[in-house]
């Protein structure tokens, strides 16, 4: 009996996509996208399209193979912004007419006074809507699978984590909109509510993205900066001690070349850099009682160069500075804390749209040997204060592929669980 | 014999899926509700419904109430029992209440309260709707399907395997008319087309109840005839039929019992007959002037004598003599208040004594729109209720328009005010 209500209800639902041209059109540009993917490819002067080829050096044989390249289309357009963007939006208007037509007057009484359970009845016809977005998927996967195999000379079965992934992805979604049928009744009202949820979402995770990245730099500040400031101190001594030499000695030795480079290597910002040089220095060389030790013992090297006071000012002044850097990341250092708390908080109990996604790049990037996606989160990190960029961006890279799958899928599934909790006390409840 | 136990019945527990018996244990713990089985015809005051035996009730309701949020109360403790086999209707105005009993019959409104069984099982045991058939009023079949595939979802939807859905769907839309059109869009069919195929749904599970909500709405006279002839004919295979309907002539000929529901609750129940037990009278049509047949009528003295009658009915007024009967005078008739035929034989013989010439004597009952109408009139205004449940059971401000009801009974159904004439929209 079970078996055959819910074949009936499969039935029907093809039967009800299958009338919405929608549907087929969202398919049939899913076979296009693969076919435009079969119809690139690379030769050793660039890139072709069937028999034309452009000149792109960078994406020649010589520099990408063309597994590589099918990989790299497929990670960064096939997933990215086909499955992710356009295919899931052209899904979201196909099926969030499901609930609304399920429970318009006159239609929803047949139903319900079938022998089967309303909470039977509202699981069917959801999972009902997720398979057939899972079967569009499946189609597009098996499509780019083919591609990849054929045109590139790689079978990777890996990427068939495409379709759940892209599936339960869009379940965070289609559930919220399955929520709002119910209540509004409408269609349009709950696409439209669907899509401006997401877009929040959207905003929230860059949102998220922009506290992360400064809490980040603040911690990189407060763990960096002392280590700058002594090293800037340092410099400055040895910058006196130059002074000092040049007033009573008329040459200059090697160390006080030496001193000359020490300075040049604190001007720099780059810490790790700068530690090179330090390091590279003579152990005796930074000390200005060497330096005045040294001295008695002249050793003409070089026409010296002659500090000027300007350079002093300069070093005194970035030194002031890293110590106000220092002080202000001190102070912040709660204030980054406690918003990066209440995003990450906020962004718990939400659905991650995007960290899912990101998600099935991290698994296909390690299973299928994918290239390694550009980290569009590092791109969006601005420079902050006197912390170390690439390092902030680094310890970024590793906070997001860190994210564990419990945190990323269960935390959004609890999400979309409370909500499916919620549309079916409703359905249950209702009088039609 | 088992008393029914009545007790609230909670969202938790109607909603939840119903033991046969028993409901499941909300806060009042579980409830024990009799089956059919158990039940004694305790019903009285109607002969056809006294012949029934035990365990024969297909439907059998008490207490049923709806409040609807904004507390709009649409049923008011309803008491209806349908035996087996037989056709019932339902009737009543506008907002009356009749979907939305019906509704909860199919567990697609929730009851504020429900004691009662439906084919032996408790109301809101979803099984059981694999045994009844049902049409709803202003249905709507999905546009992508064809009336085939309408049967074949609800036929699989209500369990009916896929062998017998094959061999059935085609004999059903001959059946409805409709076999025509089996492999047509849903879409393209006719306000009639569409219930055709509403009804042949119904039956797709060959159920041993069908419930019909306004099954001839939109269906032209030829249409309605072959519905009544089915509805016959389901009834002679023994299945209980149930229709919710406003065409009382069309109920009248098909049903065996109906009850007449008016702002949420069951004003009478019962068959036309018995119904009208205490409201027949004889009717003989003289020719000539009335007037001297009605004077030979009166000096007999055996009638108490009531003159020119405003209606041609004694509804409602074969007591208030005390032991006399009442006979008056309508167009070319004399009425006599009574429906003993042994009363009347005394003023034949009168009449012809005195050279009345006798067209014809009929022995008269009221129609049932007869008995809607008094059903629907405030018995302490004369004016017709208010549709819909909501509120008291003061008489509508339209009531002083139509004056006193009971002069309109032969006002014909064309004519009558809307809340009689069966115009939809207002019901639940």
């Amino acid at each position: 009996m079970i078996l055959m209500q819910t074949w009936a209800m499969t039935v029907d639902a093809y039967r009800e996509l299958n009338t919405k041209k929608l549907f087929w059109i969202t398919m049939l540009l899913s076979v296009l996208v693969v076919l435009a993917f079969a119809a690139i490819g690379n030769n050793d002067r660039g890139l072709t399209l069937f028999t034309w080829t452009f000149e792109i050096p960078f994406l020649s044989t010589d520099m990408m193979s063309r597994e590589t390249l099918y990989k790299l289309a497929f990670v960064n357009f096939g997933i990215t912004f086909w499955l992710a963007w356009i295919a899931t939006i052209l899904a979201l208007v196909s099926t969030s007419s499901i609930f609304p037509d399920f429970i318009a007057g006159g239609s929803i009484e047949t139903t319900l006074s079938k022998p089967i359970s309303r909470t039977r009845l509202f699981f069917t016809k959801y999972i009902l809507g997720l398979l057939f977005v899972g079967m569009q998927v499946l189609v597009f996967t098996t499509a780019s699978f083919l591609v990849i195999g054929i045109r590139g000379g790689a079978w990777e079965p890996a990427l068939f984590l495409a379709v759940p992934v892209v599936v339960i992805f869009f379940s965070y979604l289609f559930s919220v909109c399955t929520l709002l049928g119910l209540i509004t009744r409408s269609t349009i009202a709950s696409l439209l509510i669907t899509l401006l949820m997401w877009f929040f979402l959207f905003c929230l995770n860059s949102t998220d993205n922009i506290i992360q990245s400064f809490r980040i730099a603040n911690v990189v500040t407060v763990e960096t900066m002392p280590a700058r400031i002594e090293r800037l101190e340092k410099a400055a001594t040895s910058q006196f001690n130059r002074e000092w030499i040049k007033k009573n000695t008329p040459q200059v030795t090697k160390d006080a070349e030496l001193d000359a480079a020490e300075v040049e290597a604190a001007e720099v910002g780059d810490a790790d850099d700068q530690s090179k040089q330090v390091a590279a220095l003579p152990a005796d060389s930074t000390s200005a009682v060497d330096v005045a030790r040294t001295a008695s013992k002249p050793v003409v090297v070089a026409t010296p160069p002659v500090p000027t006071a300007e350079q002093l000012d300069a070093l005194n002044s970035r030194l002031k500075d890293a110590r106000e850097d220092l002080a202000r990341a001190k102070k912040n250092q709660r204030n980054w804390r406690l918003a990066s708390s209440v995003s990450t908080g906020v962004k718990t109990v939400l659905p991650k749209t995007q960290e899912t996604v990101a998600l099935l790049e991290r698994w296909l990037v390690d299973l299928a040997d994918l290239p390694k996606p550009p980290n569009s989160d590092a791109d969006e990190i601005s420079p902050f204060g006197g912390a170390n960029q690439a390092e902030v961006q680094s310890r970024m890279q590793t906070r997001i592929r860190g994210q564990s799958l419990w945190w990323v899928l269960g935390t959004s599934l609890g999400f979309e669980a409370v909500i499916l909790a919620i549309a079916v006390w409703i359905f249950r409840r209702r009088d039609f | 014999m088992s008393e029914p136990a009545t007790a609230k019945n909670t969202d938790a527990t109607w909603i939840g899926s119903l033991g046969t018996r028993t409901y499941g244990a909300g806060a009042q713990g579980m409830v024990q509700v009799a089956s059919a089985n158990e039940f004694v015809d305790q019903f009285s005051g109607s002969k056809g419904v006294g012949k029934l035996l035990a365990g024969s009730w297909a439907i059998d309701l008490t207490n049923v109430s709806k409040m609807y949020k904004g507390k709009v109360h649409a049923l008011r403790g309803v008491d209806v029992r349908v035996a087996s086999g037989e056709i019932f209707g339902l009737l009543g105005p506008n907002g009356a209440g009749k979907s939305t009993l019906v509704k909860i019959l199919m567990t697609i409104i929730k009851p504020s309260n429900a004691v009662g069984t439906v084919l032996g099982n408790s109301v809101g045991h979803k099984p059981t709707l694999a045994r009844i058939g049902y049409l709803p009023e202003h249905h709507r079949f999905p546009d992508y399907l064809t009336g085939a595939q309408v049967l074949d979802f609800y036929g699989g939807l209500t369990g009916v395997a896929k062998a017998t859905r094959k061999q059935r769907i085609p004999m059903l839309l001959e059946l409805v008319g409709m076999k025509d059109w089996a492999n047509q869009a849903v879409k393209k069919y006719s306000k009639g087309m569409r219930q055709r195929v509403g009804i042949a749904q119904a039956l797709m599970a060959d159920p041993e109840m069908v419930i019909l909500d306004e099954p001839t709405d939109g269906v032209d006279p030829v249409g309605r005839r072959d519905i009544r002839d089915l509805l016959m004919r389901l009834k002679s295979q023994g299945k209980t039929v149930f229709i919710n309907s406003h065409l009382l002539s069309e109920l009248e000929m098909v049903c065996d019992r109906v009850a007449i529901m008016v702002q949420g609750k069951v004003a009478m129940q019962g068959t036309v007959d018995d119904l009208t037990i205490k409201q027949r009278w004889y009717e003989i049509e003289c020719e000539g002037d009335v007037a001297i047949a009605a004077r030979v009528i009166a000096e007999l003295g055996v009638f108490d004598w009531r003159g020119t009658l405003v209606q041609k009915s004694f509804a409602g007024m074969a007591e208030a003599a005390a032991g006399r009967f009442l006979a008056g005078t309508f167009e070319s008739s004399i009425l006599f208040g009574t429906d003993e035929p042994g009363a009347v034989q005394p003023c034949i013989d009168a009449l012809r004594s005195k050279g009345v010439t006798i067209r014809q004597v009929n022995r008269r009952r009221p129609s049932l729109e007869d008995l809607f109408m008094q059903a629907v009139t405030d018995p302490t205004t004369g004016g017709i209720f208010k549709p819909g449940a909501r509120g008291g059971a003061g008489a509508n401000v339209g009531g002083s328009l139509h004056g006193n009801p009971i002069a309109n009974l032969d006002v014909p159904m064309g004519m009558k005010p809307d809340v009689v004439a069966g115009e939809k929209g207002g019901s639940r």
